[in-house]
């Protein structure tokens, strides 16, 4: 073996010894974001029973550190859009989607919130939360199971993690 | 039946006196009176001797082509009897004396049947849009109403600051 | 002596409030603390239903009732079913209508364990919101077994069910039934008992009798200031005249009963759902009905007891395959008028009492 391998690896051998791993800033700054969701309690209609359920006993969001729902927009970074959104209801749904501070992401749950659902050809109705504010994961279903939220969100957390990967595979890679 | 026999007599009577027509169906009284009758044969309704129909469940709005009806239905906390009233609406012209001041609970049924056909409740202390928004063009429920398509539905309405 | 020349305080509740459960927004003037207006807006979660009922067939619509009060949703097929099965003149088997009152009479549970759940919550108390969805999760399972869905069941049919139970639904509700008498226990230890609780609750939001009836108050609250009246006993609907059940009635008119005459209206729905299981016939769960269902001309207005209130179907046929005019009488909605005039002169944590034991659901406020 290269001789000048072989000495860093016992270098870096060492330094585990002490527990310390190098990386950088970004990923633990993701890691941390990924594992520590606050959502904001978006609840619109009958998702949000569902979104309730999944906070509750059962289920337990707090298996993955995300059972931090707050009332507030400003202390929480990912919105759950549950359920539906209607016109009267859409400037409001931006406005606290603004108030939100940064690095923020929304997840659309149930089919009304990401395409209209049943009542797509109402004449109160906004088709799908996209039309507003940038979506990072549907969930579909009328209204999604408990499940559902938590695969969404792990795959939100999978986005949030893992940035260039997510970006590879929306071009197709 | 006695009870039905009853009511029967009386929603004739009031008939005869609002210059209205008595229909049944299934088992329920419909009496249908012009609008300008409409507070005299409710507030006669409310205070029917031995079978008083004092209970408000619903009302609301009826396209019927060429004109409205608004649908009133009654019954007692206190007995088993059933009526519904209906009063006819010119479409032209879609004005009818409020009820809000014999029920209270008159106030948002009357509120809703305003944004859905716009027939105009005289009296009401708070006549104005209920679910729909202030700025909302035509009435929806009417049946020559034409839902907006997809495309202009999706344009985020700017918000009226104070509404 | 009394401080001059305060300054009025607008404060904007909602639309999107923990405290009110969805989309309602009110607007409250302020006196201090003391409430001296509110004006409710409400609007927010409005979809049209009663539109889309007039561009789908009879049946197409059964799965928007769902959305109504998704709280109870068997409660809101099992109005709209029967209305239509009124104006056809259909005939529903035996085992379907027992079917009916034991689905119906569990979500009438459901809904009220999250009425009481969220109330607690409102207060601050997140304990008893974990006991009743436990026990609220296994209610869903047996929806779930049934019709494949937790929460918008779409449970019933024109002219029956929709499946027939399977065979691990029958232990389940029996173990729910068995367990239920310590459920009871557990919520009034954890809710009830608490001296919290009571403070925040008792002699808070005066309902009286006369007011209420004024104001078409139906349900629940209707009951707790004193009215004898229940749909399934006045009018009895369905097969609900075979079995024996009391009425709950409190005549407190506050808060604290409206929350109370859930609790006794739980008791009253498992025993009648043990007297459901126990007198269940075998046999067909679906009438004859024809393909395309087509009512005669016609009009009928039918309503059932609903677990926030009374909900009516008033249904005009043009003797086509879709409705003429499908108009949805929600209880919540008429309901929901008391606030402004009930809330008015308490405090402002006393509105939140006030307006979580009336226990509004917005998918029926708005339709």
């Amino acid at each position: 073996m290269d001789v000048d391998l072989e000495k860093q690896l016992r270098e870096e051998e060492t330094l585990m010894e002490k527990n310390v791993v190098l990386t950088t800033i970004d990923k633990v700054l993701n890691w941390g974001r990924g594992y520590s969701f606050w959502p904001a309690t978006f609840g619109l209609a009958c998702c949000a029973i569902e979104m309730m359920a999944t906070s509750a006993g059962r289920y337990d969001i707090s298996r993955f550190g995300w059972e931090a729902f707050r009332a507030s927009p400003r202390q929480a970074d990912v919105m759950i859009v549950a359920g539906t959104c209607t016109r009267k209801m859409a400037p409001l749904l931006r406005r606290i989607y603004d108030q939100m501070p940064e690095p923020k992401w929304v997840v659309a749950m149930g089919s009304c919130a990401s395409a209209g659902g049943p009542f797509v050809d109402s004449y109160s109705m906004m088709a799908g939360v996209d039309k507003i504010v940038p979506v990072d994961v549907y969930v579909p279903g009328c209204p999604p199971r408990p499940e559902s939220l938590i695969f969404a969100m792990l795959r939100l957390q999978y986005k949030v993690s893992h940035p260039a990967k997510v970006r590879l595979m929306r071009h197709g890679k | 039946m006695e009870n039905k026999e009853l009511l029967k007599q009386r929603v004739e009577e009031l008939a005869a006196r609002v210059s209205g027509e008595v229909k049944e169906s299934f088992g329920v009284f419909i009496l249908k009176v012009k609008a300008p009758y409409i507070i005299e044969t409710l507030t006669a309704a409310k205070s029917f001797t031995d079978v008083p129909c004092d209970f408000l469940h619903d009302l609301g709005g009826l396209d019927l082509g060429d004109h409205f009806e608004v649908v009133y239905q009654l019954s007692s906390l206190r007995g088993p009897q059933l009526l519904r009233v209906k009063a006819i609406v010119d479409r032209e012209n879609p004005v009818i004396d409020s009820v809000t001041r014999i029920w209270q609970g008159a106030n948002f049924l009357e509120r809703e049947a305003y944004d859905m056909f716009g027939i105009i409740f005289k009296g009401h202390p708070n006549l104005k849009r209920i679910y729909l928004w202030d700025d909302f063009e035509g009435y929806p429920l009417r049946k020559d109403y034409v839902t907006e398509p997809i495309e202009v539905r999706n344009i985020v309405r700017t918000r009226i600051e104070g509404e | 002596m009394a401080i001059e020349n305060t300054q009025e305080l607008i404060l904007n509740m909602g639309p999107q409030h923990p405290s009110t459960h969805g989309l309602f927004r009110m607007i409250v003037h302020l006196e201090g603390e003391t409430v001296t207006k509110i004006i409710p807006k409400i609007g927010y979660l409005h979809r049209g239903m009663e539109k889309l009922a007039e561009s789908r067939t009879y049946s197409q619509f059964i799965p928007y009732t769902d959305r109504l009060d998704y709280l109870a949703s068997p409660h809101n097929n099992w109005a709209y079913v029967q209305t239509v099965e009124k104006l056809m003149g259909v005939e529903v088997p035996e085992r379907a209508e027992y079917l009916r009152v034991i689905f119906g009479e569990l979500a009438r549970i459901a809904s009220h364990h999250i009425m009481i759940a969220s109330t607690a919550l409102d207060f601050g108390g997140s304990t008893p919101w974990f006991y009743l969805f436990r026990d609220r999760e296994r209610i869903l399972d047996m929806f779930e077994m049934t019709s494949g869905s937790r929460l918008t069941v779409n449970i019933m049919r024109i002219g029956g069910m929709c499946a027939e139970p399977p065979a691990e639904f029958w232990p389940a509700l029996q173990s729910f039934l068995d367990d239920s008498p310590e459920m009871l226990e557990e919520y009034y230890g954890i809710f009830f008992g608490n001296e919290i609780a009571q403070a925040r609750l008792k002699n808070i939001g005066i309902l009286p009798k006369e007011l209420a009836e004024n104001l078409s108050i139906t349900g629940p609250i209707l009951r707790a200031s004193g009215v004898n009246y229940d749909v399934r006993k006045a009018e009895p609907y369905s097969i609900y005249n075979r079995f024996d059940f009391k009425v709950p009635v409190r005549t407190g008119c506050d808060s604290f009963d409206r929350t109370m005459i859930r609790m006794d209206e739980i008791m009253e729905s498992l025993k009648i759902i043990r007297q459901a299981v126990r007198d269940i016939p075998e046999g067909p769960i679906m009438a004859k009905i024809p393909k395309v269902i087509k009512p005669p001309v016609g009009e009928v207005y039918h309503r059932v007891e609903n677990p926030k209130g009374e909900l009516g179907f008033y249904i005009v046929s043009d003797g086509t395959t879709k409705p003429s005019r499908v108009r949805i009488r929600s209880g919540s909605f008429i309901n929901l008028q008391m606030l402004p005039i009930v809330a008015v002169g308490w405090k402002i944590q006393d509105l939140i009492a006030i307006f979580a034991t009336m226990d509004a659901v917005l998918g029926e406020v708005d339709k």
